[in-house]
């Protein structure tokens, strides 16, 4: 389902003139399987959050190949990502990243509105992922009126509102407390086993790692071979 | 993204800065009322020379003076009459004799004296001879009469109640009549009034005149006039108008029969060479009106490039989602056509009450301040529906390129930046 091909990244940084290039992934082999839940695991700075950048679209990768459901991906255009990134991955971010001008249905409706839905079926929809998530009465609160775990909902919603068969998240519990954590992790394991939805997490949190059933270790750009967990094996 | 929806947002997003984004929409409607004001003064002033030129006359007629040859210029003849008519996209030619007599109207102390014209009814009607009442002749001894000679012999009552009135129309006696010279001719004829011609557009010009088909034309001469030999071969004090299907054959028609020795002359001809003149002057007054759109301009973009600065970290998280560029660039470029858009339509409404100002209000001040009288009609400022839509044009334009830059670097946000709110 995603395949990454001896994937090397490298950031250039530095003035024109005075760059210097930092190494960030070295020869990263990956595969991950349809409604597989992979957590990837690291200190900062070992290259995470670029491997889910890549994987993501964000940025590109400086040698190797990513594949998604079959697709080449690496040479898409920004047009050809964009729509893409809509059909396929649903994103969790570890600050929500919520429009604060919008309430929380029109967040959640927004993949829904970019993909050209009518508004009566993205009324419907939203609604019903709304209730779903327990937020229905916090349909027209602004994310500052919300609480973190009610603004990961919106954001779990937003990511899951067109049915994608992948979810990236990055950090998904970073800013929720133990109890709201609990419940994002529950409804995680329920999303997967009822809809077959492919997780691709990142975390430092253990617990968090737990709940896949792979885990990936990077340490300094590369995979732990001796990190990689099977949970079920 | 729905079309709808992209409206939505555009409209919620300006929405959240009303002081700016009607700042910037009246610097547009500013700008745009300079323009059309501006270049409405040149419609305005070729509009009055236009109309002093052509005096009512019609821009398809081309008179016709003489037909040139080896020995110098030639009145026309009969059968010159019959070749004009039978150029191509000639829709009729009117021929005009004057009567080589003086006539009297009416009798006893409301008896007027006049000159008589000569004239084909069947032409006239179809080159377009406009009455202000009644109808042309159609049987014998029906008469029309110039619309000032009607004021004369209606008195205090209304013209048109001349209309259907029988008058004994004399001819007065000279050369070859009977009679002593300057005396009437004894017999007259009982004239019937069917119809009078309209007020000339100028106040100096007078329409004095009695019209008679030529059947009647014929007949006075060959009864009243003995010396004046019947069916000249040349015309004699004549008046020949070709009138031209359309105006846009005008010139055409006029170059061929010159070509072939007919002297000539078209308002159309005379028009082309003052509408040039008019062309340069309204560019040049729509270029400099153009410049006030431009410096609204600086202000449309400085709008614009707030908003896509102010909305990065939306639009990030957008794109992180799947936004696509298009759509991106489609909603920047929406907002600055739509400040375009309504900065052009205030102005024009805007343009139009300063131009129905000045049309009224600049005679005044002439004439108060200035001791002189505006000559009559002259029309300051006028707006045609082509110079607004033109206009309007050149804002919504004007407005779409100063928003272009902004779009294209909304399309380039980082979204990594906009999720790490770097940006």
């Amino acid at each position: 389902m995603i395949e990454l091909q001896d994937v090397n990244h490298k950031f250039i940084i530095g003035k024109k003139g005075n760059e210097r290039v930092v190494p960030v992934l070295h020869h990263i082999n990956l595969k991950v399987n349809r409604g597989e839940i992979v957590s990837i695991v690291g200190r900062s700075g070992s290259g995470k959050s670029t491997l889910l950048n890549l994987i993501s679209g964000y940025i590109r990768p400086s040698s190797g190949e990513i594949v998604v459901d079959g697709v080449p991906v690496t040479k898409f255009s920004e047009g050809e990502w964009a729509d893409f990134r809509l059909r396929r991955f649903g994103f969790i971010f570890q600050s929500f990243q919520l429009i604060p001008s919008m309430t929380a249905f029109e967040n959640m409706a927004l993949p829904a509105v970019l993909s050209g839905m009518t508004e009566r079926d993205r009324k419907q929809k939203t609604e019903a992922m709304m209730e779903r998530l327990g937020i229905a009465d916090y349909a027209g609160f602004y994310p500052g009126e919300l609480s973190g775990g009610q603004q990961q909902r919106v954001s779990v919603g937003r990511a899951l509102l067109l049915e994608p068969p992948i979810i990236l998240a990055d950090e998904p519990t970073g800013s929720l407390d133990s109890e709201n954590e609990q419940n994002l992790l529950e409804l995680i394991l329920e999303l997967n086993r009822e809809s077959g939805i492919t997780f691709l997490m990142i975390t430092h949190d253990d617990k968090v790692a737990s709940i896949g059933h792979r885990q990936i270790s990077l340490v300094d750009g590369r995979i732990n071979e001796g990190g990689v967990q099977h949970a079920h094996a | 993204m729905r079309t709808r929806d992209r409206f939505r947002f555009v409209l919620q997003n300006m929405k959240k800065n009303k002081m700016r984004v009607s700042m910037t929409v009246l610097a547009t409607a500013m700008g745009c009322a300079f323009l059309i004001v501006l270049a409405s003064v040149g419609f305005g002033l070729q509009r009055s020379v236009v109309e002093e030129i052509t005096g009512g006359r019609l821009l398809t007629e081309i008179t016709i003076y003489a037909k040139q040859s080896e020995e110098g210029g030639q009145p026309l003849t009969i059968a010159d009459i019959e070749y004009l008519n039978s150029v191509k996209h000639v829709k009729t030619v009117t021929r005009r004799q004057m009567f080589p007599a003086g006539v009297f109207l009416g009798q006893d102390d409301k008896q007027v004296q006049t000159q008589a014209i000569g004239f084909d009814a069947a032409s006239e009607k179809k080159a377009g001879l406009e009455l202000s009442e009644g109808r042309l002749p159609s049987k014998d001894n029906e008469i029309v009469i110039g619309y000032d000679l009607g004021q004369t012999l209606a008195g205090d009552q209304a013209a048109k109640t001349l209309i259907n009135k029988e008058l004994p129309l004399r001819i007065e006696a000279g050369e070859g009549t009977e009679g002593a010279e300057g005396e009437l001719t004894e017999d007259a004829i009982s004239a019937t009034i069917v119809g009078i011609t309209k007020k000339l557009s100028r106040e100096w010009q007078k329409d004095h005149y009695l019209y008679m088909d030529f059947g009647l034309f014929t007949k006075l001469k060959a009864d009243f006039l003995d010396g004046v030999a019947e069916g000249d071969k040349q015309l004699e004090t004549y008046e020949v108008s070709v009138f031209a299907d359309h105006v846009k054959y005008v010139v055409g028609i006029a170059d061929t029969i010159r070509a072939e020795g007919y002297m000539n002359h078209s308002v159309a001809n005379e028009l082309d060479k003052v509408n040039v003149l008019f062309l340069i002057m309204k560019l040049g007054l729509i270029l400099v009106g153009t410049i006030a759109l431009l410096i609204a301009s600086i202000g449309i973009y400085n709008t614009m490039t707030m908003a896509v600065t102010e909305r990065s970290q939306d639009i990030g998280i957008m794109k992180a989602i799947g936004m696509h560029p298009k759509t991106v660039k489609s909603i920047f470029l929406i907002e600055s056509s739509y400040i375009g858009l309504l900065g052009a339509i205030i102005g024009t409404i805007v343009s139009y009450g300063i131009s129905g100002a000045v049309n009224v209000g600049l005679p005044i001040i002439i004439e108060r301040f200035l001791k002189a009288n505006p000559p009559e009609g002259l029309m300051f400022s006028y707006i045609p529906l082509g110079l607004t839509l033109l206009c309007v044009g050149i804002s919504i334009a004007v407005a779409i390129m100063s928003g272009m830059r902004p779009a294209v670097r909304a399309t380039q946000i980082d979204v990594l930046k906009a999720l790490r709110r770097d940006l």
